[in-house]
């Protein structure tokens, strides 16, 4: 057992010294005594008695020693360890080497020191802590993982843009990453895309709209003449267009777990959510740096404002706090709040590390080096600061009666600019508590539970990581300026690393790290860990923090602009395409496939709702899930409709069945599952009739007349409005065949509207085709 | 050692992974793929599907780690919780003293420390609200609450000694159903449909005819959303409804579906996705098998007229007390029948803090003569011996009277049953103490019975295990130990 070797070790020992003073047995198990066990005993048994006597399944002679349940009962034998009794107990017995059947470890007797502790241990009442039983699975032996091997804490540096041997394909210098990577596996990157695939794509991935059939023409035309400049010009004009923030914004609300409602028997409203929604999206079509995004996040009420319309901002911004996932229903108010803290740690480890901190709230984390003193060092910040805000007051809960969800109704409008920020500060009040009352640092708290409370550990950072102090942290301060600071240092390797590698999944669907949520241990490594630095850099250094040049640049790449073309020989070299030879497809998200059928039968509102928060009065008996939401409302962008924690009402299946994220976690990563029930949603769902519908009879209306020629027209004009591309004649013949052949089945039921009908059908037909729901 | 230990640990990543990528037992084929390719990076279900030659699906039945004493499990939850003191908990000494005060020194310290509920809201002794016998050859007390149940003593396995770690309902409940009160897990359906799939790839692993309030309840968390429950819509309702969402085409066109289907194929075809994930078309095909299978399923009105009478279905009269609760439980027989995995049944209206005479009659006059039947009709199919049906709510009632005519939250000693499937049947486990305040002998707390279930169907709850977020997930975290008293 290496502990002692470890850099950190001292670390873990005091963290284990704390858990000693709370802990309280049947036996006397003072600190001094779990200490004693920590310092002497716990090392013995690992170096000499694990091997055999520890873990599940088979253990020598029925015997475990790793947990203190089976220590005392001991094996076949008898019981290891009989507290006080030194002669009876098997243990030393075992250790003395004077039974001759008896004699362990077997290959060579433990010094007498290490009996005499032993003795000494059983004399003290063989005090104990390991309550529970290991689990089955563990990294490293017994101890905290070794910082020093993880790759995402090295130190960030710009790395050399590799040379490669084919200098014309490469645009820009994230081609040649990825070039140099492809040349050294004997790949070849595939074609360019079709100039049609990559405005839809462009138009999907940056502002998640797909283009109306007019401006692709207008947009193919001018590339025509004027050539890739018109490209650069698109995505400039994407990335200062509102609808961009609507569509990267919500990129971090599924981090932040956006959501309008708590969990919760009384299915409490987080009433004024939507302001926080709303300032994000604002945020990221400001295009402000990042950094400075994360201190308005963490500490945007402690930051100095020049004007109210800033303070506002800066208090709204804090919602990434104050959105915490916590149960107002539990009757146990410690309980509440020690729950809140370990979401909002839990949030920001994951988003902004990329490391899981939860796990540490009740034993040091067994796959990342973040111990129980780093939880309650960070725990003190937050708890020394009340974010308990966005919730409605509790007098809203009462009374059976259900209403519907509003939108923009104005019910409850935005007071005029002089009371804006008193009405912020009473919706938001996200404060520090006062110096000497309540900001404090925090006790350990044993295996999570505040009943049995450690040591105090002064309120501070990951030791893990090692960024030199910011500044110290002050008495009558909760810190989170300073976490706010620790987080955006210079010397901070993993916010960078995370935010580029999200950038690049948003842009690619897939992270250079794949496990974009994980840069742990458990994580996977990058694929390509110098592209992955050179980002970073480029994204911390170069831009600032800015995102969108960084986006830019990626989407300017040729990598980026690659076909979706499959190559048989390739595939069996890279099969899941990580080498960025050729595009790799995927199916539209939730939002993006809500906005692009709506933008196909022309319903989508476009206009900023002031607010869609649910308006319903709770009961404890409640169930959302049969809320309607009104036509109305759901015609905004997907981004703007409510978001439910628990129940989600039905009537927003079309999100949450394409893997809109859970609220109640935070999570970068949408899965890309297929199931029967989407698939059932697709076929038989009003949406899909409505949109195909009212596009059937717009179609009609706006060719009138049927001319034998028309049917190949029509097919033409769907082909370009619904896949944004001119299509072959032959696709276009199968659409007319398909359309004669439903046609007739309509008009043997005599019904008037067979045409119009079995266009409806063929529309339909296409918007749920591969084409359509994939991103190509 | 050391070698023993590495076994065990391959065992369990092949239970997650390798076994269901060979079990390919016909199924929809790379539907399957799909749904496994929806990993997060962090999970622990990374197969190698470019090279599998074959994969399976998500829902495939899979082999249970041990020989299972159930196949299935139908679990009837009585939201709110029931009085164990006026349906399966006799205590004699409380309806002795029935409208006696006990000294306040004398209560426990859960009341008295308002742990649940202000103290100053409890009353005198409330003795049991019905007459107590005891039934069938084992001698089984049950109350006159639940007549049509005295039947079927002999087949019940009582716990009267259950607990649970929250007095207030939404955390109990969700404990119940995750095992832990606050975070966000799997439901214990999900960890089930995820051990074992589904026996019958044309409908889900997991269905709740209702469920608790919280659909997180019933919710598969990080496990991929194959596990989820797919939660039926009108259940309970006389009408012919589409219980499963978008079951049906509008127009009821199966004709034109099929031209739509066909050319949707051949589109397909042309604009392929992802290597290997062309089965995406495949989930249209079983959404189309779900579509002929399902509504068959979850249509009662094949059944006869004397089962619909024997679970209290109202043939013309809907308003019959037991009509909603019958058809659940006729659902409930169904779905099992048609080799769902885990169903899951709520009744609500449990929480009677202020007229729990006439609430608890109420109640169980509803579900009575339905959870009778079922059982009976279980038995009588061959079914009970591989289907585990379970009893409970999330706590129990306090024996002091609450609001004058009520009951306060107990959730440190409660009962519950279950039947079929591996449990000691006409069996009484646990107790309380003499009032039924609080569990005294063999107590049960809920990650104990998670893992009692587990065990019921073949597998070992600490080895059911998931990886997210950089650890191993259990249904039973680091707790539970399986009650082997109660298993036949």
């Amino acid at each position: 057992m290496a502990v002692k070797k470890r850099p950190t070790s001292w670390i873990m020992f005091t963290a284990v010294a704390h858990m000693a003073i709370a802990t309280v047995h049947a036996t006397d198990e003072s600190s001094q005594g779990v200490t004693f066990f920590e310092k002497k005993v716990r090392p013995i048994l690992i170096d000499h008695c694990y091997k055999c006597h520890a873990g599940e399944g088979k253990v020598k002679g029925g015997l475990r020693l790793d947990f203190r349940k089976a220590a005392r009962q001991g094996g076949e034998s008898g019981h290891a360890v009989i507290p006080g009794n030194v002669e009876k107990s098997l243990l030393i017995q075992a250790v003395r080497y004077k039974n001759d059947d008896l004699k362990m470890p077997p290959k060579r007797k433990l010094s007498d020191a290490q009996i005499a502790d032993l003795e000494q241990w059983i004399k003290m009442g063989a005090p104990d802590p390991r309550e529970a039983k290991p689990s089955a699975k563990r990294t490293s032996k017994d101890g905290l993982i070794d910082a020093s091997k993880l790759w995402s804490l090295k130190p960030l540096r710009m790395p050399t843009v590799p040379a490669v041997k084919d200098t014309r394909w490469p645009r820009n210098q994230i081609d040649q990453f990825l070039l140099a990577a492809m040349e050294r596996k004997k790949l070849r990157p595939v074609k360019d895309a079709d100039i049609h695939r990559l405005v839809r794509r462009l138009y999907l991935t940056l502002i998640g709209l797909p283009p109306s059939a007019e401006r692709m023409q207008l947009i193919v035309d001018a590339w025509r003449k004027r050539g890739p400049k018109i490209i650069e010009q698109l995505v400039d004009q994407m990335l200062a267009s509102p609808r961009f923030g609507e569509k990267w914004g919500r990129h971090w609300l599924d981090l932040a777990r956006y959501a309008d409602t708590n969990v919760g028997s009384f299915h409490p409203k987080l009433a004024n959510a939507w302001l926080y929604r709303n300032h994000v999206i604002q945020r990221f079509n400001e295009g402000m740096p990042f950094d400075q995004f994360i201190v308005e996040q963490i500490a945007g009420d402690l930051l100095p404002a020049e004007s109210d319309q800033q303070r506002s901002e800066q208090l709204i911004a804090t919602g990434f706090l104050g959105l915490s996932v916590r149960d107002v229903s539990e009757r146990d108010g410690h309980q509440i709040i020690l729950d809140g803290i370990d979401d909002q740690l839990e949030t920001i480890g994951r988003s902004l590390l990329g490391l899981s901190i939860g796990c540490a709230r009740c034993h040091d984390h067994k796959f990342d080096p973040i111990t129980t003193s780093d939880y309650y060092a960070l725990a003190g910040i937050l708890r020394s600061s009340a974010t308990t805000h966005l919730v409605e007051r509790k007098s809203v809960f009462n009374g059976n009666e259900v209403t519907t969800i509003r939108a923009g109704t104005g019910k409850s409008k935005l007071p005029g600019r002089g009371d804006l920020v008193a009405h912020v500060a009473r919706e938001f009040n996200s404060k520090e508590l006062k110096a000497g009352n309540r900001i404090s640092d925090m006790r350990v708290h044993v295996a999570g539970s505040y009943r049995k409370l450690g040591a105090v550990v002064p309120r501070g950072f990951i030791q893990a990581i090692d960024v030199p102090h910011v500044s110290p942290m002050p008495s009558d301060q909760s810190g989170r300026l300073q976490l706010a600071q620790w987080l955006t240092s210079a010397q901070n390797p993993l916010p960078p690393r995370v935010m580029a590698n999200r950038i690049w999944y948003w842009l690619f669907g897939r992270g250079l790290v794949e496990s974009v949520d994980d840069f742990g241990m458990t994580g996977r490594p990058p694929t390509h860990p110098e592209l992955l630095d050179w980002l970073a850099v480029r994204l911390r250094d170069h831009h600032g923090w800015r995102i969108k040049p960084l986006i830019r640049e990626i989407v300017l790449s040729r990598a980026w602009q690659l076909g979706a073309e499959d190559d048989v020989n390739q595939n069996v070299i890279d099969p899941k395409g990580v080498d960025h030879w050729r595009w790799r497809r995927r199916r539209l998200q939730a939002e993006q496939l809500h906005d692009s059928l709506l933008t196909m039968s022309g319903e989508l509102k476009l206009v900023l709702p002031k607010q869609t928060r649910p308006d319903y009065e709770v009961s404890n008996t409640f169930n959302a899930s049969t809320l309607k939401i009104p036509e109305s409302t759901m015609r905004y962008r997907a981004v703007y409709l409510p978001v439910f924690r628990k129940d989600v009402p039905l009537d927003l299946d079309v999100l949450t069945l394409f893997n809109f994220p859970d609220s109640k976690f935070s999570s970068g990563f949408r899965r890309e599952n297929t199931l029967p029930t989407q698939a059932l949603f697709l076929l038989n769902s009003d949406r899909l009739h409505r949109t195909s519908s009212l596009m059937a009879a717009k179609m009609m209306a706006s060719t009138p007349g049927s001319t034998p020629g028309m049917d190949e027209q029509r097919a033409a004009y769907l082909t370009l409005w619904i896949y944004g591309s001119p299509g072959q004649r032959s696709g276009h013949l199968k659409l007319v065949s398909m359309k004669r052949a439903i046609q007739k089945i309509y008009e043997t039921r005599g019904d008037e509207h067979a045409e119009e009908r079995a266009w409806q059908r063929v529309i339909h037909t296409m918007l749920i085709s591969n084409r359509f729901m994939f991103i190509s | 050692m050391r070698e023993t230990r590495f076994q065990v640990d391959d065992r369990s990543k092949a239970f997650g992974r390798r076994s269901m990528l060979r079990g390919l037992g016909g199924g929809f084929g790379s539907l399957a793929l799909a749904g496994m390719l929806s990993k997060t990076a962090a999970q622990s279900l990374r197969p190698q599907l470019d090279t599998a030659a074959g994969v399976s699906s998500p829902l495939a039945a899979r082999a249970p780690q041990f020989a299972a004493k159930a196949k299935r499990v139908i679990f009837l939850f009585m939201e709110g919780g029931p009085s164990h003191v006026d349906l399966l908990d006799y205590k004699p000494e409380l309806a002795r003293l029935h409208n006696t005060k006990l000294p306040f020194t004398e209560l426990p310290q859960s009341i008295r420390e308002g742990k649940a509920e202000r103290p100053e809201k409890f009353g005198n002794l409330l003795g049991p609200l019905a007459k107590f016998k005891k039934h069938g050859d084992a001698g089984l007390w049950m109350s006159d609450f639940i007549p049509h149940l005295h039947q079927h003593a002999d087949k019940l396995c009582v716990i009267k000694s259950m607990v649970c770690d929250s007095p207030s309902h939404a955390p109990a409940v969700q404990q119940f159903h995750t095992g832990h009160p606050t975070l966000i897990r799997p439901s214990v359906g999900s960890w089930c449909a995820f051990g074992l799939g589904s026996e019958n790839q044309n409908m889900p692993a997991y269905v709740a005819v209702s469920s608790p309030a919280g659909n997180a309840n019933c919710g598969n968390a990080f496990l991929p959303a194959a596990y989820q429950a797919t939660i039926l819509r009108d259940a309970g309702q006389p009408k012919n409804k589409q219980k499963v969402g978008y079951l049906y085409d509008p127009e009821n066109a199966g004709d034109i579906q099929r031209i739509q289907l066909e050319h949707l194929r051949q589109m397909n075809h042309a604009e392929r996705t992802e290597p290997g994930l062309d089965g995406l078309i495949n989930s249209f095909e079983l959404a189309f098998k779900m579509q002929s299978e399902a509504p068959g399923v979850l249509d009662l009105s094949s059944e006869s007229d004397a089962t619909l009478d024997m679970y209290g279905i109202g043939k013309s009269n809907q308003d019959q007390p037991t009509d909603n609760f019958g058809r659940q439980c006729l659902m409930a027989r169904r779905l099992s029948e048609s080799g769902v995995r885990f169903v899951q049944v709520t009744e609500t209206g449990w929480d009677s803090h202020y007229k729990i005479r006439e609430e608890h009659s109420e109640r169980c006059l509803s579900i009575d003569q339905p959870i009778a039947a079922l059982l009976g009709d279980l038995e009588q199919r061959g079914l009970l011996d591989e289907t585990l049906v379970i009893w409970a709510g999330e706590f129990g009632r306090t024996p002091l009277v609450q609001n004058e005519n009520g009951r306060g939250h107990n959730p440190w000693g409660f009962t519950i049953w279950m039947a079929g499937g591996g449990v000691k049947p006409g069996f009484s486990f646990g107790e309380t103490d003499p009032f039924g305040f609080e569990a005294t002998t063999n107590r049960v707390p809920i990650h104990d019975l998670h893992a009692t279930i587990l065990h019921l169907l073949g597998m070992d709850h600490e080895r059911l295990t998931y990886r997210y977020a950089g650890r191993d997930f259990r249904l039973t975290d680091v707790y539970g130990e399986v009650v082997n008293d109660v298993i036949a």
